[in-house]
């Protein structure tokens, strides 16, 4: 075959390159000429808090999107890693959706990451809404979850953990409103009685009697699958310096709080959690927004009460 | 300052590459090694900065860049001159840039080790270093297109099309991908995925594909002496390759928050890929059918083979997990790095090697030194890299099923499921490694020791016309 482009270099290159300008058109330009699909969803993180943003370029920097990502796909297998289904006041429902275009209308750069090393983080904070939790994860890993392959950041200083805690609990949908009950007690918690309890939760009733052996196999069930002892020790004693957690104030020990609290106190702190007031800073997460319905609630208080009766 | 001796930009690019080659790989496998124990630079002093995160791009970036980069421009400058019939257009050029590179490179580690990432993989550079990467590729582009440009061969052989296409290419490519260059990243948003994902999967299909493929029909007469099988499917090849490469960034993003009809144009070219990739191997077939019994005589013709098998491999995945249903398993999973470790590894960087032993003893004058060296390293290489690519790929289907298995929730077993296979990837790794530092010993050895090379073999400009049948 003898055709012009045999010896026509020039010819050749134009070819080419206007090929590669064909595929710019449709792939790149048309795209961004969908103005009105990357407005700002109102679940879309915002980043005006300066420690957030600090956190998001340490995030960056340290290259954690090599490992996480931040995108729920429009897909089956990617269920648990949606924000969790909330009726809001007007009748809405948010949360429990893949991600689209206008969630990341903030986002520069976009780190959407293409591996799962380690887990989605796109509404991490739903899952996991407590900072001291978070720091205690990024300082050893493997004190809250034995078979983690991430890296300790250990060396990073202070202010840039806390930054970085900051922005995990940014990665939320922004159209759940916070709503917290709980109140922050830190390594107090085990002082504290029943005066502590907010309304709501004054003159609740345990439904389960003392040790129903349903409620007990339950709530076995639930602590493995909600991860409870990753924070509180399998021996449920919880953790402490000397056991691996790397950061205070220390999950409460299971047999004390069996013996010091009543079951209306750990009902209330197992629905509410210990986050501070805005519902975003310390402590553990508010189960009660985190798919335990009251009866699993209960549940789990019916376990806790009951190591009373071991030792 | 720098020669004008014939051939000597293409010989100092090659000795440039493989050095690159080895620190970069050196990275990968210290990131292989970091995902197996993670607790490895725990506490260690400066060590411990370098987490996976860190390591990963580093990784990346020196073995694109620094080795396959290099390696491609030294093909270029080898196989240019002689498809055009003159010399290379400016070997002094051609010398600065070598030393460019290599210092672009230094920067490009230096840079990453430091944490100054845009956070955009494969495109991690800072804009700065993207500028000095353009004017490093425009270089390149200058010599080669000039060398064209003067040359007395009026007939352009296939590889000069794939060459030529890419050089001309590659730096649209590579601005529009990275924002346009600017230092303040314009295009925000899921936008700025879809822009670094045309990037991150076109400097495969308008830079590594082209030159490797281009070098591979340079290379086959040569060895087997015959010419090739057919001129007209090469060149169908070649505009297929430069037609349906482009739209098919977004199969990155597929699923994903990105518009649907994006990403369904993105699949309908990722599948009419297979094409191209079987005008490739149905040529490579077709001029080896009748002398496979040369392939157990040369190592160079070993790895053209093997790269040929991979190729097929990566080209049959590739299409296919751009598919929604496939990709929903496969996609987040050790199965896409053993994928981009069969593109660029197991077919280019093999087709570098044999390009490497078949260019230097003609560029040196000198004999590779140790046959047996040359065994030895496609052997290890070939034994490692399938290791490797096999526990990848394994284990990336056993992760995205236990996630569909059960909608992700317990993920945490998803990771523990990973060991067996992030060890074995070590150690196929550690093999692959070990197989290059043989190589360049054995390049090391060729330049000082090895035997004079006979002057009757070293391809004449007449001898590369009638063995590329053009």
């Amino acid at each position: 075959m003898k055709n012009k482009l045999e010896k026509n270099a020039a010819l050749l290159g134009l070819g080419a390159f206007l090929l590669l300008m064909f595929s710019v058109t449709i792939t790149v330009v048309l795209p961004m000429l969908q103005g009105d699909l990357y407005v700002a969803d109102a679940a879309a993180p915002v980043y005006d808090d300066a420690n957030v943003a600090l956190g998001r370029e340490i995030y960056r920097r340290e290259g954690c999107f090599y490992c996480h990502t931040q995108q729920v796909r429009t897909i089956d297998n990617d269920t648990f890693w949606r924000a969790p289904k909330t009726e809001l006041k007007d009748g809405t429902v948010v949360g429990d959706r893949p991600t689209r275009p206008g969630d990341y209308a903030n986002d520069n750069p976009a780190l959407l990451g293409t591996e799962r090393t380690g887990p989605d983080l796109k509404y991490v904070a739903h899952r996991l809404p407590s900072k001291d939790w978070h720091i205690a994860h990024l300082i050893d890993p493997r004190s809250t979850e034995p078979n983690s392959i991430m890296p300790s950041f250990a060396h990073l200083p202070a202010n840039e953990l806390d930054a970085l805690a900051d922005y995990l609990l940014s990665l939320r949908d922004w159209s759940i409103p916070i709503v917290t009950y709980a109140k922050y007690m830190g390594p107090d918690i085990l002082n504290a009685g029943d005066e502590m309890l907010p309304e709501d939760y004054q003159g609740t009733k345990n439904p389960y009697k003392p040790g129903d052996p349903a409620a007990l196999a339950r709530a076995e069930q639930l602590i493995k699958d909600k991860g409870c002892l990753a924070c509180h020790g399998t021996d449920m004693r919880g953790k402490n310096k000397t056991n691996g957690w790397a950061n205070p104030p220390f999950p409460t020990d299971w047999y004390k709080a069996a013996e010091k609290h009543s079951d209306q106190f750990i009902y209330w702190i197992v629905s509410e959690g210990t986050l501070k007031e805005d519902g975003t800073a310390s402590g553990m997460p508010a189960w009660r927004q985190n798919g335990v319905s009251e009866e699993d609630r209960w549940a789990l208080v019916t376990f806790i009460k009951n190591l009373n009766t071991k030792k | 300052m720098f020669s004008n001796a014939e051939g000597s930009s293409s010989r100092n690019f090659y000795y440039t590459a493989v050095l690159w080659m080895a620190i970069g790989m050196s990275f990968g496998l210290f990131a292989a090694l970091l995902l197996v124990l993670p607790d490895l630079v725990k506490e260690v002093p400066i060590l411990e900065y370098f987490t996976f995160g860190r390591v990963r791009p580093v990784h990346t970036n020196l073995v694109m860049f620094g080795w396959l980069s290099g390696a491609y421009f030294a093909t270029l400058f080898y196989m240019v001159p002689r498809l055009a019939g003159v010399k290379l257009y400016s070997e002094r050029l051609g010398n600065f840039t070598v030393l460019f590179h290599n210092l672009l490179m230094t920067s490009y580690g230096v840079v990453l080790l430091f944490g100054r990432t845009m956070g955009r993989e494969y495109a991690e550079q800072p804009w700065i270093n993207k500028m000095l990467t353009v004017v490093m590729f425009g270089l390149v582009a200058y010599n080669v297109i000039m060398t064209f440009a003067t040359r007395k061969e009026k007939e352009l052989y296939v590889t000069a099309w794939y060459m030529l296409g890419a050089v001309i290419t590659t730096p649209v490519v590579y601005i529009i991908g990275n924002q346009f260059l600017f230092p303040n990243n314009p295009i925000a948003g899921v936008n700025d995925s879809v822009a670094n994902w045309f990037y991150g999967h076109n400097i495969l299909g308008y830079w590594f594909t082209p030159v490797g493929i281009g070098a591979v029909y340079y290379l086959l007469p040569k060895m087997t002496g015959a010419p090739v099988w057919s001129h007209r499917l090469s060149m169908i090849g070649f505009w297929v390759i430069f037609f349906v490469y482009g739209p098919t960034g977004a199969h990155h993003l597929v699923n994903g928050p990105v518009p649907y009809w994006l990403q369904t144009v993105a699949i309908a070219f990722s599948v009419t890929l297979i094409i191209p990739v079987w005008t490739v191997l149905t040529n490579f077939y077709g001029t080896l059918n009748g002398r496979w019994g040369a392939v157990k005589e040369s190592v160079p013709l070993k790895f053209l083979v093997s790269a040929m098998v991979f190729y097929f491999i990566t080209c049959f995945q590739g299409p296919m997990q751009a598919l929604r249903s496939v990709s929903a398993i496969t996609h987040f999973t050790n199965w896409v790095v053993g994928h981009a470790h069969l593109a660029l590894l197991g077919t280019f960087s093999f087709i570098m090697f044999a390009s490497i032993y078949y260019a230097l003893p003609r560029l040196t004058g000198r004999e590779i030194w140790s046959a047996k060296l040359m065994e030895w390293h496609y052997w290890l290489s070939l034994i490692g890299f399938t290791l490797f690519f096999v526990s990848l790929t394994i284990g990336g289907l056993v992760q995205g099923s236990h996630w569909a298995l059960n909608q992700s929730s317990s993920f945490i077993t998803s990771v523990i499921q990973q060991k067996p296979y992030h060890i074995a990837r070590a150690v196929g790794g550690t093999m692959i490694l070990s197989a290059q530092f043989l190589f360049i010993y054995n390049i090391f050895k060729s330049a000082v020791a090895g035997k004079a090379f006979e002057t009757a073999a070293r391809g004449s400009q007449a001898e590369t016309a009638a063995a590329t049948g053009a």
